[in-house]
This record gives structure tokens, sequence and C-alpha cells, in this order.
């Protein structure tokens, strides 16, 4: 703020968009997938912006499941021979152009791999193709790098190794935030997953396909592709405010954002973890950075939450719950659901449209009010196609066998695994009686009703004392 | 005591009367009108409390307000008041704290909080005082202290911290409440210990519902305001509130209004729960210092400096010694106030009587000299600093020319625009006459959200005309037809309005006459509502669609978009501008003749100068400046307020509150009584006759006010308005300003001129493309030539996909050209349609359309119908069941006033909203049907989401309720469910005979074989207050026949 000598501040700003996934219900990998989640994104177009010219996007992306067999082949090139799926990580880096910038982050990188005791396999710069892309998106244009970390061998549950990719992620990138120099590019982690990776940048929804020739290869196989397109309240460009990110696609506005990032920075303090030791805790710490889009922040929460150990849809009912207060007509082991989590954690609220992946299910969260819309059908090929606008993808009538739309607070999920289709109710339902919640609050909760006669009687002071 | 504790702690008898009085008597906020006109709290002679510094945000564009009446349901107080626990773990003791229902603690409450011990939670009581001895530093010792005493709590294990200020006295005097408790708040949250700690504020000086919105915005878990509860009950002993309710009764009803009060601050933000609220510090700050907004209220925006701790304590401690005074004779009377209404010895008012007088008679007489004296009254605050604005000065450092050298008037006269007021609002005369002298002048007028009646599109036998030639498009769409989409020079969407930002507005029934309710589609006799959102705009993306739709609707309009002034309106005008508006306007917060609650006028957004400003840098930062126009109004009075704007970034200026004043208007503040002296703002045929205005001095207030703008530029030497546009240099601080309280404000970011780069224009010079030559509708008229040209009967076939947006409107555009709001004989056009329809299938469509679509639409199906016909059934080869899947996307028929639809299929959430004329057969819908639905028909064969007719004033709806769930649904606050008659079963035959032809729907088709059964299974929602009107007029007919 104080950099700028007017009335603007960056932190006013704003973003909308259109978002959507494609899916296999049964967890099928095809390069269909990825092509027809690109249609989805061309055909919103009109969802996203341009800025002050035609061919610069206000941000475009996708995030498909890591295409092993391609990148195998793409490490063979590199002279290195990639361990089998699942046994490697995948990172994808936004990095400054400048060589020596570039080189100082990259050795940053490493040595912050290292000290996790993660082995680093290779760099692969990510082949672009910049024709067409509008010159101010191309004066800040990153140079995007995959590199590719190995598992360490006594880490044999995926859960544990994305743990590990993620503290690599926050460790590497607070310290490079404080150590680098800062250019217009900077450096940034669009995603560090063995299980997902994602290609977005300062792009149009219809530059996407043509930008990354990798999505375009036929070796590139995913169970699904999940994009999102943006529309700015600005023109500046920024590559890394494109989405998705990690977890999710987020289509809405947080209007409590400050209160939220309050809330979070005074209790991280405290936090402890089964999951992470107390050296990994602080370097996951600040779990939020300054300079972010509030979808980022939100994305940013769920993976924390995630990773110490909620599901991902037990994650999104806690942040963007359902209007419980005063809901007679829902069920009383949802609602003890809600209200003890409602006693530590607070709504992120706003309109919302979320689509979420953590690379095995996939799923769609609408805010409790229904200010997005959010349409999905299912097909008898064993698709689900979900997006802000019905008819993004043409299908075949006669194949489709469902045509909904997500109601406010609900919330849908695909689990490829199991291949199928876990409805709201079948899925709350689960999560609600994890644990007992209601007795919890039964047991706990202090009602102001329940509570003893004051020691001393105010209402008697204040006739007393006259006021 | 209560008498000495309210003067310490600010209270004004206007306090009492006009706030807490009726918040007590009648459980709601009180309403006021006119806007506000005295000076921001920085600038005020009187002390202030410290939340006037805090202005509230609102949404606008990047998400919708809630109404938080209608849609109670999505809405909650509660909160809880003790230790977070880790986030990381799912442990039962998290839950461990005091469960509050809402935030406002009676005294029985507190103190039951205040001996809590359950063996592992406790309170702890901090005393929050200074020392009351004027020195520099005191008061920031104190509050060091306090932080301390916190964290000390904290560590010691107590759960909820009370921070109390009742010990006060001679030589100590109580620190703001807001103060104490956003620096104990933001100094755990740096210590870490935030979270483990409930802070309850029990405040002396807390009253307002702002006072309670800041309080919780900035830390406070719950509040108890004793000393207005206190005086409540001092009140009524003393025979101050003439009533009949106990005591108990009137704190009960005055902590009932604070609660709706809240719920409508923060949904004003689109927020929905307290405890999202909690914290969220959704202020900007206008008149602190960065020292103390850093240290104290942390993130939270602040641009322009000011007060420092030891001028907050020299403000609170003003306050105190009234109290406890040094003198012998202490004050025996409150402080008068004079915040609502101009009052002797009250707050400052730049129209006083005296100012009142001047303008009108200088428009009577057209007396130059008149108005100049006029202008200099209130342009002169060297002594008494209203705006911003009265503290710059133009530096004229460019040589001055000949005022003939100055572009004439007659070319300046376009740039201006009178206010948005509706007809209803204000009266027929007061709302022609205005009309009128706009058009002679060739500016423009605006019709308000009331509609326009179709007669002030002729033009009248002298010549004049009484059309506005802006249209406005707000949220309740009221009479927007196509007829009068078509017939606009431009198009303004309201976001938000000055006096009431991310509210909505109601008209009361006793102003809706037959012939309002004729032009806004509605009932005579019927209270009307606007929602807070535009039920179509609920993000930047959407309004880029509506700004699509309007311009299909009438390509030759300006599109443009309001907005009102608020810390970030500048990213959100650039939003705007990328989404093709063609004008954006930025309101000041202080305009606004219509009614809102007095919280609203004075708490919520900023003084147009901020927003300009902001507004302007970040156009051209975004080099977009030169594609779209900047407008802006808000209490804009004399040439210099114009000029000044002008030099800020706005080429186009409105002016409201002043033109009434001249059409006679004397600041009473009764609008919202229908009781106006001046026959302005009453509908009352009584005292419309009193209305002494005429087009002449509206027009020559318009002649003096730019003949004195042109003096001006000649002084600073500029020939041409545009040359002015954002020549921000040209202005400068005036010097020498040594008051204590506003000696320290820093606008050099208002006056910071961002350098624009080689491209980009300081004003509007080129065109948005709007994109409409790829719209299917170019085809469309060219097919329906023929219907065009001789009303012959065409039909035709096309494919749509989703990008195909906004079908058949621009066709609609040229019928309602050509032939009016008639539009073509029923039948006269069908087009058939088949695949995906993109948003707005069939907006605005007129009579004499029929558009077929085999397939699936998006949201705004059937937008604003006038007439038009639409007709929707899943693909023929489908193998799905039509009725249990979705067909239709969200808000269906949003503002329709016509026409007909039948959809074989599932609706999205809120359909049928503020519906005033359209007959519509769908099979199930989501949330919030026939919201604010005030006419037409709606047959839903199916199922219903929740909170059902919410706000429905009139129309009638029918749901065919098999499984008996309905009443769990429906809001029946304003509607009775009942059951179906003969005459309603000949209606229910019609429609769904329709249907079934139309759509060749299995329901409909089963219920028709059955109907004699079947009809027991339809409720028939009946709104109250239409059933009622019927009555009226049925009895009114019966009387006549006698």
């Amino acid at each position: 703020m104080a950099s700028n000598p007017g009335l603007y501040n960056p932190a006013f700003e704003h973003d909308a968009c259109g978002i959507g996934f494609v899916t296999s219900l049964k967890g099928y990998k095809s390069h269909q997938h990825i092509s027809d989640a690109l249609t989805v994104l061309e055909n919103m177009e009109h969802r996203g912006a341009c800025g002050c010219e035609n061919n610069t996007g206000d941000g475009a992306g996708i995030m498909i499941q890591t295409p092993h067999e391609f990148f195998f082949d793409e490490c063979i090139r590199l002279g290195v021979h990639l361990p089998a799926f699942g046994k490697y990580g995948v990172a994808v880096l936004f990095f400054p152009r400048d060589i020596r910038l570039r080189e100082e982050c990259r050795e940053i990188f490493n040595r912050s791999a290292e000290r996790l005791g993660l082995e680093i396999l290779a760099y692969r710069k990510v082949p672009v193709n910049p024709d067409g892309i509008g010159p101010t998106a191309l004066s800040v244009e990153p140079e995007t790098e995959q590199v590719f970390i190995a598992c360490p061998d006594h880490i044999s549950n995926g859960d544990d190794f994305e743990r590990k990719l993620f503290i690599l992620r926050n460790y590497a990138s607070h310290t490079i935030q404080n150590t680098v120099k800062k250019d217009a590019i900077g450096f940034y982690i669009a995603s560090c997953s063995h299980r997902v990776v994602v290609y977005k940048g300062q792009l149009t929804s219809l530059q996407v396909r043509n930008y990354f020739p990798d999505l375009q290869n036929k070796r590139v196989v995913s169970a699904f592709g999940l994009v999102h397109s943006r529309f700015a309240t600005n023109t500046f460009p920024s590559w890394k405010l494109a989405q998705p990110f990690r977890y999710i696609a987020h289509n809405g506005e947080i209007n409590t954002l400050q209160g939220n990032l309050n809330w979070l920075r005074t209790s991280e303090k405290g936090f402890t973890s089964p999951y992470f030791t107390r050296e990994e805790m602080e370097m996951l710490l600040p779990i939020i950075t300054a300079d972010q889009s509030d979808s980022a922040c939100l994305d940013n929460i769920i993976e924390l939450l995630t990773l110490s150990g909620r599901s991902l849809p037990h994650v999104m009912m806690m942040l963007i719950p359902e209007a419980w207060d005063g809901n007679e007509q829902m069920d009383p082991v949802k609602k003890a659901f809600y209200e003890f989590h409602s006693s530590f954690m607070e709504p992120w609220d706003g309109p919302a449209s979320i689509s979420f992946t953590d690379g095995r299910i996939i799923g769609a969260t609408l805010d409790r009010n229904g200010l997005r819309p959010s349409r999905y059908c299912v097909t008898s090929d064993d698709r689900v196609i979900m997006a802000s606008e019905t008819g993004v993808l043409p299908v075949d009538p006669a194949l489709i066998i469902e045509k909904g739309r997500l109601q406010p607070g609900k919330m849908f999920v695909v689990d490829m695994e199991k291949g199928k289709i876990i409805s709201d109710t079948e899925l709350k339902k689960e999560i609600c009686s994890q644990k007992n919640y209601g007795e919890w609050l039964n047991k706990y909760k202090i009602r102001l009703e329940d509570l003893p006669e004051p020691r001393v009687m105010f209402t008697h002071l204040e006739r007393d004392h006259g006021f | 005591m209560v008498f000495k504790y309210q003067k310490a702690f600010g209270y004004s008898t206007e306090d009492l009367d006009t706030i807490i009085a009726p918040m007590a008597l009648d459980g709601k906020e009180p309403i006021g009108s006119m806007g506000t006109d005295i000076p921001l709290a920085i600038l005020s002679e009187h002390p202030q409390h410290l939340s006037h510094y805090f202005k509230q945000l609102f949404a606008q564009v990047t998400n919708p307000p809630i109404d938080p009446i209608r849609e109670r349901a999505v809405m909650s107080l509660a909160t809880f008041a003790g230790n977070n626990g880790n986030l990381l773990l799912e442990d039962p003791l998290t839950c461990h704290s005091v469960a509050l229902k809402q935030p406002v603690l009676n005294n029985y409450e507190l103190e039951k909080i205040r001996s809590i011990d359950t063996g592992l939670f406790q309170s702890k009581t901090l005393q929050c005082y200074f020392k009351a001895d004027g020195k520099p530093g005191s008061l920031k010792t104190a509050i060091d202290r306090l932080c301390r005493y916190a964290v000390d709590a904290v560590e010691d294990g107590f759960k909820v911290l009370i921070l109390q200020d009742r010990a006060i006295d001679s030589d100590h005097a109580s620190i703001p409440s807001l103060l104490s408790t956003a620096a104990i708040h933001h100094h755990l949250i740096k210590k870490g210990m935030r979270g483990q700690v409930g802070i309850i504020v029990e405040g002396g000086d807390v009253w307002e519902v702002h006072h309670f919105a800041c309080l919780i915005a900035f830390g406070a878990t719950a509040v108890n305001p004793y000393l207005a509860l206190s005086t409540i009950r001092d009140m009524m002993e003393s025979g101050k509130l003439r009533t009949h309710l106990s005591e108990d009764q009137l704190k009960k009803n005055y902590i009932k209004a604070v609660n709706d009060g809240l719920l409508k601050v923060f949904s004003k933000m689109g927020i929905s729960t307290l405890q999202s609220y909690q914290g969220s510090q959704i202020f900007e700050i206008v008149g602190l210092n960065k020292d103390v907004v850093d240290r104290y209220f942390t993130g939270a925006t602040s641009r322009i400096e000011g007060m420092g701790l030891d001028e907050i304590a020299r403000e609170a401690l003003s306050k105190h010694w009234l109290a406890f005074s040094r003198r012998d004779i202490p004050s025996s009377r409150l402080p008068v106030g004079g915040v609502y209404q101009w009052k002797q010895k009250g707050e400052f008012h730049l129209f006083n009587p005296q100012t009142i007088h001047l303008l009108q008679e200088a428009t009577k007489k057209n007396d130059l000299q008149l108005f100049k004296k006029y202008s200099a009254l209130v342009n002169d605050q060297t002594e008494k600093a209203a705006t911003l604005r009265g503290l710059f000065q133009f530096k004229k450092n460019r040589p001055a020319v000949p005022i003939d050298e100055v572009e004439p008037a007659e070319s300046i006269y376009k740039r201006f625009a009178t206010g948005a007021m509706s007809f209803g609002s204000i009266s027929w005369e007061a709302h022609t006459t205005l009309a009128i002298a706009m058009n002679r002048l060739g500016a423009k007028s605006n019709t308000g959200e009331g509609g326009e009646d179709e007669r002030r599109y002729e033009k009248m036998a002298n010549g004049d005309s009484m059309r506005s030639a802006i249209k406005q498009v707000a949220s309740a769409r009221f009479g927007v037809t196509a007829m009068y989409l078509a017939e606009a020079d431009e198009l303004q969407i309201k976001m938000a309005q000055g006096a009431k930002p991310g509210e909505g507005g109601q008209l009361p029934g006793h102003k809706v006459d037959e012939w309002i309710a004729k032009v806004r589609h509605s009932t005579p006799g019927v209270g009307l509502i606007s929602p807070p959102p535009h039920h179509d705009i609920y993000s930047i993306e959407d309004l880029a669609q509506l700004i699509y739709d309007l311009k299909n609707a009438n390509p030759k309009a300006r599109i443009s978009v309001k907005l009102v002034s608020k810390a970030g309106v500048g990213t959100i005008a650039a939003g705007v501008t990328k989404a093709k508006a063609d004008v954006v306007l930025i309101a000041g917060y202080d305009g606004g003749t219509g009614a809102s609650p007095v919280s609203s006028i004075r708490h919520a957004g900023l003084p147009w100068e901020l927003g300009l400003a902001e507004t302007h840098q970040t156009l051209v930062k975004n080099k977009l400046r030169s594609r779209v126009v900047v407008q802006a109004d808000g209490q804009m009075k004399t040439a210099r307020d114009i000029a000044i704007a002008a030099l800020l970034g706005a080429e186009e200026w409105g002016i409201a509150t002043a033109a009434l004043v001249v059409q006679g208007c004397i600041m009473m503040r009764k609008c919202h009584l229908n009781t106006c002296p001046a026959g302005i703002a009453t509908q009352d045929e009584e005292l419309r006759k009193r209305f002494s205005g005429d087009p002449d001095k509206v027009v020559n207030f318009f002649k003096l006010i730019t003949q004195d703008l042109r003096e001006i530029m000649a002084e600073l030497g500029f020939r041409t308005v545009n040359e002015m546009i954002g020549q921000v240099d040209q202005l400068e601080m005036r010097p020498a300003i040594d008051h204590w309280k506003y000696k320290n404000l820093d606008l050099s970011a208002v006056l910071y001129k961002e350098p624009n780069s080689l491209y980009t224009g300081l004003y509007c010079q080129e065109e948005q493309d709007h994109g409409l030559e790829d719209n299917l509708g170019w085809k469309l008229i060219e097919d329906a030539k023929p219907a065009l040209d001789h009303q012959a009967k065409v039909t035709g076939s096309y494919t749509l996909k989703n990008t195909d947006r906004t079908t058949g409107t621009l066709l609609s555009y040229a019928i309602s050209k050509k032939y009016g709001s008639a539009g073509l004989p029923d039948g006269t056009i069908h087009f058939k349609f088949n695949g995906t329809a993109g948003q707005s299938f069939g907006a605005f469509n007129t009579k004499g359309i029929t558009l077929e679509l085999e397939g699936d639409a998006n949201d705004y199906f059937g937008k604003g119908l006038s007439g038009a016909r639409l007709i929707i059934y899943p693909p023929r080869t489908a193998s799905y069941i039509p009725e249990e899947n979705s067909i239709i996307g969200n808000v269906a028929l949003y503002g329709a006033t016509a026409g007909e639809a039948y959809i074989r299929g599932m609706a999205g959430e809120r359909f049928g909203v503020r519906n005033s004329g359209a007959k519509v057969v769908v099979e199930s819908v989501g949330d919030h049907g026939c919201e604010y639905m005030t006419g037409g028909l709606v047959v839903v064969l199916g199922e219903t989401g929740r909170n059902f007719a919410a706000g429905m004033s009139g129309g009638i709806a029918y749901i065919y309720d098999t499984r008996k769930t309905f009443a769990g649904n429906c809001n029946t606050e304003m509607v009775d469910l009942d059951p179906c008659d003969l005459s309603d079963k000949n209606e229910l035959f019609t429609l769904i005979s329709r249907h079934a032809e139309f759509t060749g729907s299995t329901v409909a088709k089963f219920i028709l074989d059955d109907l004699d059964n079947q009809l027991q299974h339809f409720v028939k929602v009946f709104p109250k207050d239409y059933k009622n009107a019927l009555q009226v007029s049925k009895q009114g007919a019966s009387v006549h026949k006698k």
C-alpha cells in the first residue's frame, strides 16, 4: 500500500469465473477427458474476460492426473528412468525469466528437497507456444518447469508422500520469497503432488490448449480434467492467480477473508498434529502468505485441513457449511456436526461454487444460498460433466441418463476408485456419524440458560445505583 | 446517574429521541430520507463517537447483498464465546464454550457469564479507562496496560474477557470501547492467543446498530449495552416513552432491533453468519492516522490519515468533561445533536434555511448574482469544513482564458443528469417537471426504478417531452418491458443506492395508487419490495451478461452502471469496464432521496471525492479509462463542486437534491411518510396541489450553474471540459489548515495523478466492443422480415449452443421499435430451436414471438419476459424422465412482466422472482421460488425448494403437492395456502392443457386425465395483501354499482 501513492490498493481486487470438470466415473484414463475438459473451457469463454488487449486473458488452466506414460517417456529423453506411478511427485514451477534469479530459486528448491530427504530426479522444461498471446501477458510470462521428485523408500503411504511434498512446497516457497530478489515474474509453485498436475497461465480460455503442446499429446491421459477461466477486476497480469489451484477451482468470493485470515494466523501458532512433527509444522508456517487472491487462500486452508487428517468433503463442510442454524428440517446428526465445527471454525462466507479433487475423488459444492450456477450431466458411457453452464460439451442426448444441478449447500462427489457417484445425503451421513458430535455438544457446550444464577445481581445494582 | 453517564459517553437528545426510543418502542431501526449533508466525522466540530470514523463496506457487482428478512433462513446470529481449541484436531473439548443465540447480552446474562465457573471455564473483567489529565500519551499508556492485563488473563487460563467501562470518575475517563476492543483483539492475535478467549464488551458508549457492528467486526464476541438499556428504563420511568409496554419488553424490543440491524449490516456485504462477520473488519476508516490504524485496527483500509491517539483522547475527554465538569455549574442538558435534521446550535448542514432560500430565489428570478451568493455560502468552508472538497483549492497555474473562448453552455448541458428518483417516491408533477426541463436543455433525466408511463413517449403539444432519457434497471425491474428498454437513450443498471448501498427498498402500500400500480405492473394498495441484489447479478461475469442483454434489448442505448463510492470501487469500476459498460457512475454515500434506515444513510459508503478519484486512477492504471464515460453524483450543489469533479476525473455529473430544492423542497426529510409539504415526495392529491416547481426554474438552475462553471473554466485556463478531465494537478490542499482535529488529514492520495500511457486518454474516446455482431438475432430479424414488414406469419428452425446467448432479444427490439408495446399478434413468429441455449434465452421478448426449444437452457431463461411465449422440453431422443431432470438454470423469468412459458422439466433456484405478469408452467423449482412476485401466475407440477413465496405480494402460484411437503418449504409470512375451488380448476385446466399440448408433458397429461381427483393435491398460494386488495376493489365495485 505504501508503494502506491494513489487510492488504489491491490487488496481490493476481485475475481470470478467459469469452472467445470469432465471425469470418468470409473476412473478410466484417456486423453479424451482432457480434450473434452478443454472444450468445456473454450465454451465458457464469455464467462472469463479480456484485459485491455483482446488476446490477454485473465487466466485459465486445467488440472489433470499425473500422466505417467507421458512423463516416463519424456524423462527417458532427459536420461532419467522414472520410478513407478505413485513413487514420484511432480512440482510445476513458475521461474523468473532472468537466468540468475532462476538458478538461485532452483538451488534453494534443491536444498529444500535435500533437507527433507527428497531426491530430485529431473527438471523438465514445459514446452509452450506463445503464439497469439497478448503482449501484456507475455511481459511477465514465467519459465514453466516440471520437477520430478522421488518418493523416499521409507514412505509407503501416498498421503504421507503428499504431506512431504506439501512441506517442500511451503518451505521452498517461503525461503525463496524471503531470500531471492523479487522481479515482476517471481517464483511460484502451481502444483506439487504425486497425484495431479496443473497447467495454467495468464491466458484466455481459448488459448490454453494451444499454449501447452503437452495437452494435445495423446499420451497425456487422465481420468478427469478440471478447468477454470477467470474474470478479474484488473488488467495487471499475474500468472499465478490463474486456477485451478492444488485442490480446488473456485468460482466465488470470500467476503470475510480478512477475518478468516486473522483467525487462522492467531491459531496457527498453537497448531499440533499427529501428521506433522513440530519441526515440519514450523516449516509449513505461515499457511497463507500475503498477496494472494481469496481463492488461493481458501485453497491453502483446504490443503492444510485435508492433509492433517480430515477427508476433503469433511473439510468443505467445515468451511462452507449449509445453513443449519434455525433449520428445523435438518437431521439432528448433521446439525450437530455443523454446530460442533462452528465452535472453532467460522464459515468462509460468500457465494461459491467449488470444484475440488485430491486426484482420487472429484466433486463440487455450492454455498448455502446457491449464488453460483452448477450444472451436471451423467452419461451411460460413465462420464460425469459438471460446469457453470449446461451444454458446454456436446453430448448425444440419447446417452444422457441424468441432468441435474447442484443445490444450495449441497455436495456431489465422484469416487473414481469405487467407480460411483456419492450423493449429498449418503456422503454427509457418513461424515457426520464418524464421531458422536451430538454427545460431545451435550456434554461440553455451555448454554447461557443453563448457567447458575450470578453471584451478584446487577439488575438490583442498576436500581440501587440508578443505572 | 444515568444522565451523568449519558453526558460522559456522548449521548445527545437526538440519540435518545430519534434512535433509542423508536428501537425500544417498535423494535425497529428508525427510517430517514434525503441523504445527509452534515460534515464527515473528521471535519465536524461536534465530538464524535469513534465508530463515526468507520464506514461500512457493502457488496456491489462482485457478490450480492442478501435480503436478511425474506431470506432469514440462510442467516445466523449464533456464536460461541470461549476457547476455539486446535483446528487440526477433533477434540470434544473444543466445544466447551458459551453458546450464544445472538450477540447482545442483557445485564442478567452478562452477570451469569461474569460468575461462570465450570471447573475449566472462567471469565475475567478488565477495566477500560485512561487518566483524564489531557496529557499526551495518557491514552497510549492505558491501552498498553490493558493489553498486558489481557495477555496475563489468557495466560492464567480465563476463557472470557469482559471489557468494562463503568469505573469512571472525574480523574478517569473511559476508553472508547471500539478502541479497547480492537487493541486487545489485535494484541492477542499477534501473541497467537486470540483463539483461546472470547471478548465481551460491557460498554456505555454502545447504542446505535453501527456501534455494535463496529465492535463485532473488530473483535468483540458479544456486547452488553448497559447504558442504552438503563436509558430505556430511565426514559420509561420519566414518562418520555408514552407506552403501555413493560420495561422488560422495551429492552427486548431494543435488542431485537439491534439484532435485525446487525443482520442488515452484514447481509449488505453478502455475509450470512455473525461468526464470519466477527473480526472481518469490513470497514474503511476515514480520519484516523496510520499509526493508530496499523497498531489497533491492523489491516483495515485507511487512506487519508487524520487523528492520532492524543486527538482521540481529546475528543473523548470533551465528552467526559461534560459529565465531570470542572466548572461550578454543570451543564443540565444533553447536546441537541441535529444530525438527522437541521437544528439551531446543532450539527452544521450544507442545505440550511439560508442556502435553501437563496437557491430558490436565484432560480426563480434567474439571477446570477443571487446564485453566486448561494454558491459562496455553500463553497466557503474555511471556517466550517463540511466536505473533503471544501479542503481543496484551485492552483491556477495555467494562464486564464477569456470567457468567450470557453466552449458554449449549450454543449455543456448534455453532461448533466438528474438523479434517479422513481415516479412513486416522487409525484407525477415533480417527476415530469424534471424530465421536461432536462429535455429542453438536451440533458438527461432519469426514470428511477419505477417504470415509465407510456404516455410520456409522445411529444407534448408545445414541443416539450416528458420522456426520461435515462431508464433505470434496478433490482425490482418495475415496469422494465421490451418497450421501456427500446425507448431509452441510456440504460442505467443501479447496483447500489447512495443512501443505502447494499439494501433493498420498500414502497409502502398506501403510496401505490392505481396509476403507480399500472406503471409498475402491480396491484394498487399492495406494498412493493425492491430486493437488495439484482438476482441476475451475483458476480462480475453476471453483470457482463446483463450488459449484453440490455445491449440486445436496445443496441442504440448507452449502458451505464451505477456504483456507490467505497474503498475498492475503482477496481469494481475496472471490472465493470471490462464487462463492457459504456458509462460508470460513481455516487457519493451522502446523496439519495430515498427512505432508508438512519444508520445506513450516514455510515455506509464514502464521499464521491474518494470514490471518483480512486476510479479514475484505477482506470488509468489499467489502461481502461478511455473506453468508458465516468459520471459522478452526490450532494453536488455548485459549479465549484462540478469543476472539482471534472478535475478528479468525471466528465458527466448528476444532481438530485439541489434540483428538488429548486422545485420547492425545503428538506423536511419526510419523504418516506407521504406528507411532503412541497408536493414533491408524496402521492397525496391535496399535497400535490401545493407543488410549486416548474421546468423554467430547473432550466434556470442548470443554466446558472453552467455559466458559473464556464467562469471557473476561464479562470483556470480551460477552453473545453474534456481538457479538464482528470487534471487533478490543478487542485491542492488549502494552506494553513490548523484545526486540531483535521490538520493531519492527508489528501495526497486523492490528488495523486496516475501517469497515463501513451495510448490511454483521460476521458472516454473509444467505443466499447459489445460483440453483438455474432448474435443469432440478426439472422432471426432477417428471417422475420415478412412479419416485421407486414405482420405475416413466419417460422424457422435453428441450432443453438451454450455460447448463443440472449436469443430473440434483438428481434424483440426491432418489433418494439416498429409496433410499440402492443407488439405483433399472437403466433406471428414461431421459431424452433434445437440444442442448448446460452444464458438469457428469450430475455425481454415481446408479444407475437414464440420460441420453442428442444434441448435445455442456462440461467436467466425468460428474464424480463414481455409478452412472448417460450416453450422448452428435452430432446425427443433423450431417455431420462423429464420431470426428474434439470432443464433450465437459475433465476428464470426474473422480472417478467407478461407472456407465457411452458417448461417440461426442473428449474433451478429463484424461479419467477419479481414476476409481475407472466403465466408459467414448470415441473419443479429450487429454493426461493416466486420470491417478491407481484403478479402473474405460476403452476409448479412438482416439488419446490425451501423458502417459496418469500416476500410475494401479488399473483398466484399453484403447487402440485402429492407428497405433502410443500407447507414445510413455503415461507408463509406473506401468503395463505388455500385449497383450490372451481375458478382455480378452470384456470389450471387451461394452463395445464396448453403445457401438455406444447411440451408433450406426461405429468400434465396424467393430471388432465384425472383432474377432479388430482385437484385436491393442488395448493393455491395466495398473497394476503393481494387477497385484501382484491376484496377492497370488489367492495368498491359493488358500491359503485349501487
